[in-house]
This record gives structure tokens, C-alpha cells and sequence, in this order.
């Protein structure tokens, strides 16, 4: 059995770790075979038979994957915290008695505001499009290399079963 | 829910008959097996299938979509973890809205069960 694509440590984000999960399950499955008596072509050839269409599962399971993200990143507790940050900052920023609780006051509206910012930007990253076009051109690209698509448009699971490789 | 897939051909007989999973039970199944401990998606897999006595057999295709939207539903939920062979695994758990809902899917199948017996009975 060929050595996994995965295990030099790279490609771990978003598609990359959907293809990580898929491409140990068809090892499992390989190794399973060959134990089982299959040679090793044998078995994954029909390790890639069971296991189907690559390509269309793992894009199913990265749209999953993308609105589970998405939720968690607009998660209202973050949100909770960041206008509790301000809020208590404003609080500081007005009453304080002394500097240094007005410091701690404009310190907590700037994390606060921040934070807001943050969750803001990472919601509409992972919200961007993926149809084609130049935002959705650059996100396409962007997931491709961390997943590690190789020049011809593999996927490190396509690899694992490509003789040539 | 089942349905038999009866294998073609002259040895029909000899050959033990498969299931394929009905849309909707395999959800049930996984949340099931997840009620015992923590498993990757190969082990879940696995696990149904052994349970069953091999007659139950997980589409691999369509295991992890189902996993991911369980996973969205909050039904279970996932971590990476060192495996027996010290690869890096993503292992599933059920959460408390998971059994929560194993419950009611349980419940939901007896009486599906229930009333499909009582046409078979009847009709």
C-alpha cells in the first residue's frame, strides 16, 4: 500500500482535512482487503469502487463543512461577548473613577470592537462564493492549495489510487 | 428500514442476501452506534456491519455526507485523535441533543415497524 498524502502534516484545513478523513478510510478499507487475500491493486480498485464518486463527496461533505463553519464563526455568544466587552468598556470609559480603570475601558471597547470585526470577516470568508468568478476564482485557488491539488487537478485521495504517482 | 438485495445468478441460494440502507436509517444506525463511545467513520462502518451480522452494509459514499449533516444538526460532534495505528483520525461522539434524538428516531421507527407488520398481517 502506497504511503498516505497526508502525512508529512500538510493540507490539515477546510477540504484538506475532509480529504484527510476520506483518504484514511480507504486505507482502512485497502488494508482490510489485502488481509483479507486481495492483492494490492485488486484491493484499491475496489476500495475506489465502494467508496464511489471521490470528487462528489467530498464536495458535498465541504458544503457541509462550510455551513457548519460559517455558523459557528457567527455564533451568538461571540457576538454576545464582543458588545459585553464594549458595553463594559463604555461602562469603564464614562465611570471610572481613576486613569486607569478609563485605560481598561478603552482597551475593552477596542478588543470588543475588534473581535466584531474579526467574527465579521471570517463569516463572509467562508460565506464567499465559490461559482465562478475573481472573488470566487481566488477562494477556488486558495482551497485547492491547502488541500493539496496537485497540477492536474487530483485531489490527494485521487493521488493514492493513481499508479503513475 | 432494509430492503433485500438479492444477489443474481444460479447460486442465489448459497450467497447470504445484503441490505442496502434505506434513505433516512442510516442516520438512526449511526446515532446508535455512537451511543456505545467515540468512533472514526471506518469503525462506524465497520461496526454496523458487524452488528448486523454483515447484512447491513453502510454505502461508504454516503457515510461521511451523513456524518457531516449529523454533524451540522448538532447531533454529534467531531474531534481529530491518534488512531489504533497512530494516524490522525477524526473521531465522532454523540452529544446530548444526539441522544435526544436517537430516542425520538427510535421510537419514530418501532412504530413504522409496527405498522408495516400490520399491513404485511392484513392486507
Amino acid at each position: 500500500m502506497k504511503d498516505s498524502p497526508f502525512e508529512n502534516g500538510t493540507a490539515r484545513e477546510f477540504s484538506g482535512e475532509i480529504e484527510e478523513e476520506l483518504s484514511f478510510h480507504v486505507e482502512l478499507r485497502i488494508r482490510e482487503l489485502m488481509q483479507a487475500g486481495w492483492t494490492a491493486e485488486a484491493a484499491e480498485e475496489e476500495a475506489r469502487r465502494r467508496f464511489g464518486d471521490l470528487r462528489r463527496i467530498e464536495a458535498e461533505c465541504r458544503e457541509i463543512r462550510r455551513r457548519i463553519d460559517a455558523r459557528r464563526a457567527d455564533s451568538p455568544v461571540f457576538k454576545s461577548l464582543t458588545w459585553i466587552l464594549i458595553g463594559a468598556g463604555i461602562a469603564l470609559h464614562f465611570f471610572g473613577s481613576v486613569d486607569q480603570l478609563r485605560l481598561v475601558g478603552n482597551s475593552l471597547i477596542i478588543i470588543g470592537a475588534l473581535w466584531r470585526t474579526l467574527i465579521y470577516l471570517r463569516v463572509a470568508v467562508i460565506r464567499a462564493p465559490t461559482e465562478p468568478g475573481l472573488w470566487g476564482n481566488l477562494t477556488i485557488e486558495r482551497k485547492r492549495q491547502l488541500a493539496g491539488y496537485d497540477g492536474k487537478g487530483r485531489t490527494p485521495v485521487e493521488r493514492l489510487f493513481d499508479d503513475e504517482v | 428500514m432494509v430492503l433485500p438485495r438479492m444477489s443474481r445468478g444460479r447460486n442465489m441460494a448459497k450467497v447470504k442476501p445484503k441490505a442496502d440502507l434505506l434513505q433516512g436509517t442510516l442516520d438512526l444506525l449511526i446515532l446508535r452506534v455512537l451511543q456505545r463511545g467515540e468512533l472514526h467513520g471506518y469503525a462506524i462502518a465497520a461496526r454496523i456491519a458487524a452488528t448486523s451480522d454483515e447484512l447491513l452494509r453502510v454505502e461508504e459514499g454516503s457515510l461521511y455526507p451523513a456524518l457531516y449533516r449529523l454533524e451540522e444538526q448538532g447531533w454529534i460532534e467531531a474531534e481529530w485523535g491518534a488512531s489504533e495505528n497512530n494516524r490522525r483520525a477524526k473521531y465522532y461522539r454523540l452529544t446530548a441533543a444526539g441522544r435526544k434524538q436517537l430516542r425520538a428516531e427510535i421510537a419514530s421507527w418501532e412504530r413504522l415497524q409496527e405498522a408495516i407488520t400490520r399491513v404485511l398481517q392484513t392486507a
